[in-house]
């Protein structure tokens, strides 16, 4: 009768366990890495023969957060091809945990995310190019020998980046 | 007398390039004429940039109600207001932001005590005229409306992280008759929100 119980009772707080609340997507763990001059420049000149998409937004900024799911879907149906995708966010560092990672969780994402490490804004937007005005979203495009190919600021829709990455890897 | 016309002659030739030289600036933003405008605050008022040309400057700030940026610059931006307003220094804000209204413009400039005129700039015509893309972005115009300072406010949202007073040192630079010593810079910010085209 005794094991009877003891099998019983261990059945019932597996089930109480199973039923805590679960995190929005438990196979996903998002990493974001502090990316200053050093981890950027190595990102864009690593290619290993692939593109880079590299979108620039914050949690702050409604066109970047309302944009992101139409990256997610161009990294996945670019998957393919041989394009790498990242982002970096411009959020304030404390705001990783927070803010940042459950963003990027809630939007089920594969690819690698950063977050501004730079100690000044203008260091960042001097760093990617001395044209941008320092308005995000930003998305830059380098090609495999990371030469920057492609500066489109403002929020851009799905098809405007995929006409822009089919002109570039045609 | 040949030997003096050719001496002339060769004068002339060698001085014309540095007349011409002294008209050309390196840095076309220093010589860049903003345009005047007139646009209304949030009580119907008309204000025009040319109301304004006989301030020592103008500072034209395009700000927003809802970006988290500008409303970190809220109380410096009152306070710079405060502080430069007796020095003949004119002040208006702008806000092109095709999604605020007029009402929550006045609610904003009432709630952070704004003592400056914040005009509504229906369809960003001042904004695309301006090439504004952020806010806050910040134009600081003589009385000739040539643009002697573009960019930020300072260079940190966070005020106990800032360096470089950015706005406040264009200022003093001008009312000490200086040259602005630092004529441009950048920030992030919101992107003003357009009209489609």
């Amino acid at each position: 009768m005794k094991p009877f119980f003891v099998i019983l009772l261990f059945s019932f707080l597996i089930l109480i366990g199973c039923k805590g609340e679960e995190p929005l997507n438990d196979s996903i763990i998002i990493e974001v890495k502090t990316a200053g001059e050093k981890e950027l420049s190595d990102l864009i000149n690593n290619r290993n023969g692939k593109y880079l998409f590299l979108n620039i937004w914050a949690t702050w900024c409604l066109p970047c957060v309302e944009e992101f799911p139409d990256i997610v879907k161009l990294s996945v149906n670019y998957k393919s091809d041989k394009i790498d995708f990242a982002s970096l966010s411009i959020d304030y560092i404390e705001d990783k945990e927070n803010k940042v990672i459950p963003f990027l969780t809630k939007m089920n994402t594969t690819f690698s995310h950063f977050i501004n490490g730079f100690k000044k804004d203008e260091a960042l937007i001097n760093f990617i190019n001395k044209e941008w005005s320092g308005a995000v979203p930003l998305t830059v495009i380098y090609d495999s020998s990371g030469k920057q190919v492609a500066m489109l600021e403002g929020a851009h829709t799905y098809d405007e980046f995929a006409d822009k990455l089919n002109t570039l890897i045609k | 007398m040949i030997r003096k016309i050719a001496f002339v002659l060769l004068f002339a030739l060698l001085i014309l390039p540095i007349n011409n030289l002294s008209a050309f600036n390196p840095n076309p933003d220093e010589l860049k004429k903003a345009e005047n405008f007139t646009l209304t605050d949030y009580n119907g008022k008309g204000h025009s940039l040319s109301d304004y040309k006989n301030s020592k400057a103008i500072v034209v700030m395009f700000i927003a109600t809802q970006c988290p940026v500008s409303n970190d610059y809220n109380t410096r931006m009152a306070k710079i207001y405060e502080d430069y307003k007796s020095k003949d220094i004119a002040f208006i804000g702008i806000n092109s932001n095709k999604q605020e209204s007029v009402d929550e413009i006045k609610k904003h400039s009432t709630d952070n005590k704004f003592g400056f005129p914040v005009l509504k700039d229906n369809d960003n015509i001042i904004a695309n005229k301006y090439e504004a893309k952020v806010t806050p972005e910040v134009f600081v115009l003589n009385g000739k409306f040539e643009i002697l300072y573009h960019g930020r406010i300072d260079d940190s949202r966070k005020v106990a992280e800032i360096e470089v007073h950015d706005l406040r040192s264009t200022l003093d630079e001008i009312l000490a008759s200086k040259k602005v010593s630092n004529p441009k810079t950048k920030a992030f910010g919101c992107s003003i929100k357009r009209v489609s085209k």
